[in-house]
């Protein structure tokens, strides 16, 4: 920190003072009483004293017109920046104010606070262990410090600042400024060679705020970036193994499912086969059990048509017998009859021999013709019976025939069903084949349709590959484009670039040039030069490198005025050059400039410019280059990338086109095969099934085909059926036949015409002869009883004669009647065996007629047909359910089902199993494992290289903390500079300092004795003062401070002051030092005293100021006694 | 005893798999240790086709995963295109089969009309049909089945025809998958353990897992082989680095015998004394060795300097190789013993002594994370401050 300028208006005694300071040794001198200490404290107002405060009414003006006292400061700080703070210390509220304003130049200044914020800005820039104003406690008066009063001490209290220390500051940032500042003396070479390689280790891992280093080639960014990038790796295969194991397990799970699905499918369809075949054997065994049961019926009709005939035949052996036995009886009763006959007669010639009267006669005419009537009577009643019986025979004959044609009217109907059994059958099969046709058309017309869109897909493959292809050709000449404009630019960026110096190179030439600049800055100060001529000659004058005079004729006198340097020739005779400044400043600008023609130029002049800032501007125009040349680069990677994206689109393309190549030829096979087929209505069919119409169409194919097997199954059945019903049927013809010509025998032989209803003229020929047989009983009650009538008007001699005639004719009658009884008999034994003997011929015939070999061959072939079925498990298990159509469609929608389920199963696994191609599997999972393991690594590593970071920051704090907390001795550090300045100013006499950690001067080592603190005490106050400036000084150069000595040496001998001004030469180098002296000869020779106000020497590290020059008191001036 | 006729070697194979050209080895942080295990797998080509021709083989049968992606680089086809190119086996075919790392897809490398395929010679035949049938000499024939997925359920030796009656020949099966057999085995490509039964096979010949061996591990007729990866990958793999040559005699009986062919030993190793880390430091075959290292002991802070000299010895540096060919470090177990770090740094100065004494207090603290960066702060102060010195 510096002060640049101090302006005081009514501060005390000043009236107003304005005072400029040099950045070296300040010198302000002037008489006693002028005002020069109220300079001093006018700068420790404008730095530490608020106005309003009680201190500040100490700078109320002597004068009381003076008006309020003002004093404005511009300091530079240790950032070189500017603070101009300005306060009035009126008496009045209005008249105490404070304004702080700061710049970056020094010359337009910005407000940056005011009032009470300005003193609490200052404290804290000043650093000086001030706390900030009204604090608690704070303590009232001028705030002070161990370094307020080390840079701003008071004249009357020179030594003082040796019974103080930094333990009476009221903040500790006086302490952390001085342990900063006094590090650098503090540190022991080992340690600091430690703190050293510590620190370079920090620096390279963290940024100056202690944050780690992020920018590029940073390890952090490094390790961190591999840390990421592999872990997004990781990420990513993570993602693949998970997608793989998803698509995996669901493949392996569909591929179960439709391992079950087929399991399933092939139980339904073993199920439905079995059904079938069940059911079919059971209709099989069905038809053989029916065909048994005709072929047992026929034969059973057949044997009961044989036992008819036997029977038959049997009934006319007995008739035979009866009618031989009637014939005999016939006989013995005609010859019964022919005797009766004759007791007759003899009965009656006895009665006619009794009677012999009329009456009688009459009677007996009666009673013959009753008798007569009533023998023709039992001659009606025998034939009415035989017509009855006949017609009773013929009515069963008759019924037989009509049972026969019934039978062969269901045999033909059942024919005439299996007929259209079969036709129906035949008709489904047809349907079938059409069917099956057109599945398999659907199916054709699908796979031309997709390879007709795959010849389609094909050429727009082509066209895109053609596209990509043009596209990638575009990117690749544009990519050469660039990478031919970089390389032009890149030879142009090298061949300048070649021409610059390196960074090195041209830092240190900037360095140089700065230096230059600065070695300039410090030369000058100012000379005249008077040439007075005495003749003419030709001259030629440059002053700071303008030329004044050219070629002019010299005569008389001619005074120039020049700040750093001048030449002057003369003539041809003399060239004389003249530079201003000390001659070590002037040499080491002269060292400069000829490592300026040695070091730089030819650098210079290689990269062809003239100043240090051309070359920069060169190297930003050659990294604006280099910018442009990335640029480039990146532009042609990017056309190739693109490039390459194309093109391996377009052999993507390509590769799919050839792929797709093969659909096209197949296309126009399939189109050949659908020819002339509704293409329309196939594409309805196709467009119906949806996108899995393949696999529709093939289920639709195969469910036709079992179709189609099934209707020609069923076809085969109905044929069977038919063929079953045609037998039966011819079988029924000729039983029908046969019967029919029974039944009509019978009726022929009962006198009936064929073609007629037999069945009507059999009920009534029945009739007829019931009812004459009713009529004739009837009539033979009536006759019986007439005759019983004439009976009973005979006398008992007739009557006993007639009674024996009558017994005669009775015995006659009865052998008569047995007679006629027999012959009746014997007729209708006669009859009864003609029509026994036409009954069994009849039935003989039919039997004849029948194919008796053939049904037993049929029976035995049924027998055997179904015998098979006794051990079929299918159908003989006892207590089985029957098999019915419905448990067949049943079975067969559940085999259509569990196929559905299969195909649908197959159709999801074989999806599943495409995206098996776009998954990593087992590679994947061995990637992620070794990847993960990088990843690991990369992470151990990162860990390592933050705990080695950390590790370093760790100790570099750790030796900063022990530094700083005592094990460095701040007294110590201090003490050595200031003992070494103590001993080279006492020559040996006082060879050290001893300062506590606080900076309080414990004691003093004096050459050859025990070091004590009563040394120090028993110092000189000269000695005591030189000690306590000695230690100012060295403190004010440590924080690179300005610092005030207002006469602080006036009680130091000449030689010792001697050394002084020559150290504070030395120490105004590098720190302000501003010396307030009344005696300005103790620090400046006799031709530095300033001429005007202030007057710059030592190449402007020495201001010389005349304070009566700068300061205006009130009142009178004093007056110099010289 | 002198062998019969019917001994007669008729057939001879050399079965490889598992070269897994270009694989990366992330997890080796160096890079030029991991370009000497990638470089690896195409260096050991050489001695596979140098034992093809020594053993004077009728057939290379190379079973999958030959690439380590479906689309490698030129820079890992090329190599094996320029050996296979220089050999001239007019009758000894080689037989390339696509597995589930190089599965064969339609942009993949096998591809059909790809830059490999058209540099091949034609006596090397990719594996492109499920099954690729072909004739071999001494009444022999191959059946192989490629991957075409990267990741599969099928059983790939199911599309391998089943002896039929009669069919005397001698039938060679070529697979790539998994079988049944190993624990925590992935189901890719699942291999029946009895295919080669199943089938009729006199010797199938798979590819996938990376060490030697038979499936199942005590049968022999028919052999089932996995030859294993010719150079291993992997710190895990029991008998890795082999290849199988496989003779077939006129009654169909197979010998197999491996044979190595690796450059490199892959090998983990525990340390837990100085002695031990000083022995392996003075072991000279590890050259050649990938050698996984775990170092875990605790050492005071001389021993601690000399294990990390003796580590970067191991290791080598940007500057120097090490004397392990390809080291993979773990060191985080090694440990610097705090409780006598102040013996070793008693000629330090005053403030020196000072931090040693603050940071043992840090690295005794029960936070480990703290402790780690103060014990590894201590370790750094007391290397400095002797260099210091």
């Amino acid at each position: 920190m510096r002060f640049v300028k101090l302006v005081v208006k009514s501060f005390q005694a000043i009236e107003s003072a304005e005072i400029e300071l040099g950045r070296g040794l300040n010198v302000l001198y002037g008489p006693n009483d002028l005002g020069k200490s109220t300079v001093a404290s006018a700068i420790r107002a404008a730095l530490l004293v608020m106005p309003g405060t009680a201190e500040a009414s100490r700078y109320r003006p002597w004068f009381a017109d003076g008006g309020a006292p003002e004093v404005t400061l511009t300091l530079v700080d240790d950032d070189d920046r500017y603070w101009r703070v300005k306060k009035s210390f009126g008496a009045s509220g209005a008249q105490a104010k404070s304004d702080l304003a700061t710049s970056k130049d020094g010359v337009a200044f910005v407000h940056d606070s005011d009032g009470r914020a300005v003193d609490e800005q200052l404290r804290k820039l000043l650093g000086w262990g001030i706390p900030s104003p009204g604090g608690k406690g704070a303590p009232r008066g001028l705030p002070t410090s161990f370094l307020a009063n080390v840079l701003l001490g008071e004249q009357s209290n020179v030594e003082s600042i040796l019974a103080q220390s930094t333990e009476g500051d009221g903040a500790s940032s006086g302490k952390e400024r001085l342990r900063k500042a006094l590090a650098g003396l503090a540190e022991d070479p080992w340690f600091k060679r430690v703190l050293t390689e510590a620190q370079k280790k920090v620096d390279a891992y963290f940024t100056p705020a202690g944050q780690r280093k992020r920018g590029k080639g940073s390890p952090f960014i490094q390790a961190s970036d591999l840390v990421k990038a592999r872990g997004e790796k990781l990420d990513e295969l993570r993602r693949g193994v998970e997608e793989s194991r998803a698509v995996e397990e669901n493949v392996r799970t569909l591929r179960e499912r439709s391992l079950a699905a087929r399991e399933a499918c092939d139980e339904a369809t073993r199920e439905l086969a079995t059904l079938r075949q069940a059911y079919a054997r059971a209709a099989e065994r069905t038809r053989a059990e029916e065909k048994l049961a005709r072929a047992t019926a026929e034969v059973e009709a057949l044997d009961q048509r044989a036992n008819e005939v036997a029977e038959a035949e049997r009934e006319a052996k007995r008739l035979e017998g009866v009618v031989a036995s009637a014939a005999e009886r016939v006989v013995e009763a005609s010859a019964l009859a022919v005797s009766a006959e004759e007791a007759v007669r003899a009965a009656e010639d006895a009665l006619r021999a009794a009677a012999g009267e009329d009456g009688a006669r009459q009677r007996e005419v009666n009673r013959a013709n009753l008798q007569r009537e009533r023998a023709e009577l039992a001659t009606k009643k025998v034939e009415a019976e035989k017509r009855r019986d006949a017609a009773a025979a013929a009515q069963k004959l008759a019924q037989s025939a009509k049972d026969a044609g019934e039978e062969k009217t269901r045999a033909l109907e059942d024919l005439a069903n299996a007929q259209s059994g079969e036709e129906g059958a035949r008709a489904v099969l047809t349907e079938a084949e059409g069917d099956l046709a057109l599945a398999r058309s659907i199916v054709a017309y699908g796979q031309w349709h997709a390879a007709e869109a795959a010849a389609n897909h094909a050429l727009a493959a082509r066209d895109r590959a053609e596209s990509e292809r043009a596209r990638s050709k575009a990117k690749e000449a544009a990519a050469s484009e660039y990478e031919a404009r970089a390389i032009s630019l890149e030879a142009e960026a090298t061949a300048a670039r070649a021409l610059l110096p390196d960074p090195a190179l041209t830092k240190r030439i900037e360095d140089l040039f700065q230096r230059i600049a600065m070695a300039e800055a410090s030369l000058g100060g100012g000379f005249s030069i008077v040439l007075k001529g005495t003749g003419k000659a030709a001259l030629h004058v440059t002053t700071d490198g303008e030329q004044v005079v050219g070629g002019t004729m010299l005569d008389g006198k001619l005074v120039l005025e020049a700040d750093k340097m001048a030449s002057v020739g003369i003539a041809d005779l003399l060239d004389v050059e003249i530079v201003a400044g000390a001659a070590e400043k002037r040499h080491e600008l002269e060292r400069l400039r000829e490592r300026w023609a040695n070091e730089a130029l030819p650098f210079l002049k290689r990269a062809g410019v003239e100043a240090p800032l051309a070359l920069r501007e060169k190297k930003t125009a050659l990294d604006a280059l280099d910018a442009k040349l990335v640029q480039l680069r990146s532009d042609a990677r990017q056309h190739r990338t693109e490039a390459a994206a194309a093109e391996a689109a377009a052999t993507l393309e390509d590769q799919r086109r050839a792929m797709l190549d093969a659909s096209a030829r197949e296309a126009s096979v399939l189109e050949a095969k659908l020819g002339a087929q509704d293409r329309a209505l196939l594409a309805q069919y196709v467009e119906r099934l949806g996108p899995q119409w393949k696999e529709q169409a093939d289920a639709l194919v195969s469910a036709k085909e079992e179709s189609l097997a099934d209707a020609r199954g069923k076809l085969e059945n109905a044929r069977s059926a038919r063929e079953m019903a045609q037998y039966r049927a011819a079988d029924a013809e000729k039983l029908d036949t046969s019967a029919r010509a029974a039944a009509e025998g019978a009726l022929a032989a009962l006198g009936q015409r064929k073609g007629k209803s037999p069945a009507g003229a059999l009920v009534k020929l029945l009739d007829e002869a019931r009812t004459e047989l009713d009529t004739v009983a009837a009539r033979v009650l009536v006759v019986d009883t007439e005759l019983g009538a004439l009976e009973r008007e005979a006398s008992e001699k007739v009557n006993a004669a007639k009674a024996n005639v009558e017994r005669a004719e009775a015995s006659r009658d009865a052998a008569m009647a047995g007679r006629a009884g027999l012959v009746q008999i014997q007729e209708a034994a006669r009859a009864d065996l003609q029509r026994a003997l036409g009954r069994a011929e009849a039935l003989r015939k039919a039997l004849e007629g029948a194919d008796r070999a053939g049904s037993e061959q049929r029976l035995a072939e049924a027998k055997e047909a179904f015998a098979v079925y006794a051990s079929d498990s299918l159908v003989s298990r006892p207590g089985a359910p029957g098999i019915t159509a419905d448990d067949v469609t049943a079975a067969e929608a559940r085999e259509a089902e569990a196929k559905s389920k299969l195909d649908e199963c197959k159709a999801e696994a074989s999806h599943a199993e495409g995206a098996l191609t776009k998954v990593g599997g087992a590679g994947v999972r061995d990637e992620l494992l070794r990847s993960r393991e990088a990843y690991d690594l990369a992470k151990e590593r990162q860990h390592d290289l933050e705990v080695d970071a950390d590790a370093w920051r760790l100790l570099r704090e750790t030796l900063e903390e022990v530094e700083k907390e005592g094990s460095t001795h701040l007294g110590k550090s201090l003490a050595a500079p200031v003992s070494s300045r103590l001993a080279d100013l006492s020559r040996g006499r006082y060879s050290g300092l001893r300062l506590d950690q606080h900076l309080r001067a414990e004691a003093m080592d004096v050459a050859a004795a025990k070091a004590s603190d009563d040394v120090l005490e028993a110092l000189s106050v000269g000695t005591r003062d030189q000690v306590a400036t000695l230690l100012r000084l060295t403190v004010a150069e440590q924080l690179k401070s300005a610092i005030v000595l207002d006469d602080h040496l006036v009680h130091t001998d000449p030689e010792r002051l001697e050394w002084f001004r020559d150290t504070l030469r030395s120490v105004a180098l590098g720190t302000q030092v501003i010396v307030i002296t009344c005696r300005p000869h103790d620090y400046l020779g006799a031709f530095d005293l300033s001429q005007g106000a202030t007057r710059d020497l030592a190449g402007g590290m020495m201001r010389v100021i005349d304070a009566t020059k700068v300061i205006r008191r009130f009142g009178p001036a004093p007056t110099s006694r010289r | 005893m002198s062998p019969a006729p019917e001994d007669d070697v008729v057939l001879k194979l050399l079965h490889t798999a598992d070269w897994h050209l270009g694989r990366r080895f992330p997890g080796f942080v160096r890079e030029d240790a991991e370009r000497k295990l990638t470089r690896a797998r195409v260096d050991v080509l050489e001695r596979i086709f140098g034992l093809a021709e020594r053993y004077e083989v009728d057939a290379v049968l190379c079973a999958g995963d030959l690439f380590d992606v479906p689309s490698p680089l030129p820079e890992w086809w090329e190599p094996l295109v320029e050996q296979l190119v220089k050999r001239n086996w007019a009758l000894r075919p080689v037989f390339l089969l696509p597995g589930n790392h190089d599965p064969l897809l339609p942009d993949s490398i096998w591809a059909r009309g790809s830059k490999l395929r058209n540099a091949l010679p034609p006596w090397v035949h990719v594996v492109d049909a499920s099954p690729l049938e072909v004739p071999l000499v001494g009444n022999a024939v191959l059946y192989a089945v490629p991957c075409t997925s990267k990741a599969g359920q099928r059983d790939p030796t199911e599309l391998i025809p089943k002896r039929a009656a009669g069919d005397d020949r001698i039938r060679i099966g070529m697979v790539h998958g998994s079988t049944f057999d190993m624990k925590d085995c992935q189901t890719d490509f699942p291999i029946s353990r009895d295919a080669a039964i199943d089938r009729g096979l006199d010797y199938l010949a798979i590819g996938d897992t990376h060490g030697f061996r038979f499936v199942p591990a005590e049968r022999r007729e028919p052999p089932t082989v996995y030859p294993g990866a010719p150079e291993p990958t992997a710190f895990d793999e029991k008998d890795a680095g082999k290849v199988a040559l496989v003779f077939v005699n006129r009654r169909r009986k197979v010998t197999v015998q491996p044979e190595a062919v690796a450059t490199w030993t892959w090998e983990e190793r525990h340390i837990a004394t100085m002695a031990e880390l000083r022995d392996l430091r003075a072991r000279t075959d590890l050259d050649r060795r990938v050698l996984r290292l775990r170092v875990e002991m605790c050492v005071p802070a001389p021993e601690y300097e000399e294990a990390e000299r003796l580590l970067e010895d191991l290791e080598g540096t940007v500057a120097k190789h090490g004397r392990v060919g390809v080291l993979q470090l773990e060191r985080a177990g090694l440990v610097l013993e705090t409780s006598s770090i102040d013996v070793y740094c008693k000629d330090f100065p005053d403030v020196l002594r000072s931090a040693v004494e603050r940071l043992r207090e840090q690295a005794n603290t029960e936070d480990p994370a703290r402790a780690k960066v103060a014990e590894r702060a201590l370790f750094h102060l007391y290397r400095l401050g002797r260099k210091a010195s």
